[in-house]
């Protein structure tokens, strides 16, 4: 990241939405296009990402045309399994395990 | 086969239930209405209510597996859903709604180390409150029976069409890469949230219902009521004039009565009842778009805020659900409308019964007490055990959405 920034307590859901667009794009994507499906302006959303790449649950990857692509990672996306697990958890009347 | 023993059971009892049809039929046209054991017509209405008893108490062999019960009955979940079936999991196995009343409980046990899936037709509250009044409806038996067989018929052909190819060749959900365990974790999410939306909104529609049934029944009890001591009132009065007078009265007494109480009730339970249809409505299209082959990417909201926000309205959906006496507990509120009903018949015998009579008339107003007493306390029973289980699934509820939250936020923390 160009311009690192810190973050206290990030807020769960951009973070869920985040993880949740990179998901279904299975594949790098464009900053721009993953800021609008964040919901948040740009600075917030770079801040997002500066976390994001430090936790490891996003990477960057620059492409031919000198942009930088974020893509999900391993880390990502087991992540965002566990936040979906949890809730379907509490949805079907159990109690989040593990 | 297995399930061609099913189609067997079938053709049996709709043979039977047509051989009942044909001696009602012969009964009427010879006349014969005498109370003996061989009228063809009291025969006829005994047949209708054995195979009624059969159709509804029977259950079926589907196919053996060698996965585990669990898995086997979790998988096919999923796989239902997927399809958009409203699939309830519960103790006793799967609840599958195949037609607005018609619903298949599917169940599976080892036997010999092998895994035994089974089924059995059930019905949805609307569709036992119809079979069950057409039964008690004397020879309208047969139109009960007749449903209750046409159950049995859609059940196992959904057993045959729709459940057997999701349980026989079906890829396990266990092998699935953990991109499509997201889509199915969600889709599971989606079509609960959409399960309990709509049968919320069932249940309150039900709600309305009862209301509307109360609310004739206290008309027609007003009205009565005003009739009669308005007609004893004026005794004194020419017969016509003390009719008309009373009529006329009692009637607008009843409409008094009445209307704003209708008023009331569709003001109060249309809002809550449209908003349970618009959460039904969204996250079924959500699931929709979810089990398409290539679903929608910007997806607004996301589908995990669209369960965050279903998982703190369940307990309202909830609520409504066990307000909803027929539709949560029909034998009881069965009981307690036949209470009722005994209890208004031995008050309107009771009061017209001849007044030199005056023991039998004791007996059947101190009857008709004695039954109103039972009904109401079986109705405050009812409601004590309502509102206890309602404070401890609110309290079960707060208390997994903390432990979810709390979970969240240390898992973002410890990353």
């Amino acid at each position: 990241m160009s311009n690192p920034q810190q973050m206290d307590r990030p807020d769960l859901y951009v973070v869920a939405r985040i993880l949740e667009r990179l998901w279904r794009e299975n594949g790098p994507m464009v900053k721009t296009r993953l800021q609008v499906a964040a919901r948040v302006n740009y600075d917030v959303f770079l801040k997002y990402l500066s976390w994001m790449v430090d936790k490891g649950l996003v990477s960057l990857e620059n492409t031919p045309g000198g942009h930088e692509k974020v893509v999900i990672t391993t880390k990502g996306m087991e992540s965002y399994k566990r936040l979906v697990q949890w809730i379907n958890e509490v949805i079907h009347a159990k109690t989040p395990g593990r | 086969m297995k399930h061609e023993k099913a189609r067997t059971i079938v053709l049996i009892l709709a043979s039977a239930l047509a051989a009942m049809v044909l001696l009602f039929v012969y009964g009427l046209a010879s006349y014969s209405y005498s109370y003996s054991y061989y009228n063809p017509m009291l025969l006829s209405l005994g047949g209708w209510i054995v195979v009624f008893l059969i159709a509804v108490s029977m259950s079926y062999e589907l196919t053996t597996v060698d996965t585990d019960p669990k898995t086997t009955l979790t998988d096919l979940a999923h796989r239902l859903r997927v399809s958009k079936y409203r699939v309830k999991e519960d103790k006793k196995g799967l609840k599958v709604q195949v037609t607005s009343s018609t619903v298949i409980r599917i169940t599976a046990n080892t036997v010999q180390g092998r895994t035994v899936v089974g089924y059995r037709p059930d019905q949805t509250a609307s569709g036992w409150t119809a079979i069950i009044i057409l039964i008690f409806m004397c020879y309208l038996a047969a139109v009960g029976a007749a449903l209750a067989v046409y159950s049995v018929w859609q059940v196992q052909r959904f057993a045959r069409e729709w459940v057997l190819p999701r349980i026989e060749g079906a890829k396990p959900i266990a092998e699935e890469t953990p991109g499509d365990m997201v889509r199915s974790t969600l889709i599971d999410g989606l079509s609960e949230g959409y399960r309990l939306a709509s049968e919320a909104y069932e249940a309150q529609h039900s709600n309305y219902q009862d209301g509307v049934m109360a609310v004739i029944t206290g008309t027609i009890f007003v009205w009565f009521l005003t009739f009669f001591s308005l007609l004893a009132w004026m005794k004194d009065q020419p017969l016509y004039q003390d009719v008309q007078a009373s009529l006329a009265v009692s009637l607008v007494a009843a409409i008094a009565f009445c209307v704003p109480l209708m008023f009331y009730l569709g003001r109060r339970v249309r809002i809550k009842a449209s908003d349970f249809k618009s959460w039904s409505a969204r996250l079924f299209a959500r699931l929709e778009q979810e089990t398409r082959p290539e679903p929608p990417k910007d997806l607004e909201p996301s589908v995990f805020e669209l369960l965050d926000e279903v998982s703190k309205q369940i307990p309202k959906w909830m609520k409504v659900m066990r307000k909803a006496g027929m539709f949560t507990n029909p034998w009881t509120w069965f009981t307690i409308f036949m209470l009722g009903y005994l209890a208004f018949m031995l008050f309107l015998i009771g009061i017209s019964w001849s007044p030199q009579d005056l023991t039998i008339q004791s007996i059947l107003v101190v009857g008709g007490l004695a039954t109103t007493l039972c009904c109401f306390l079986l109705y405050v029973r009812w409601r004590a055990e309502q509102r206890e289980e309602e404070s401890m699934v609110t309290k079960d509820w707060e208390s997994r959405l903390r432990i979810m939250n709390g979970k969240m936020q240390r898992h973002l923390e410890e990353l």
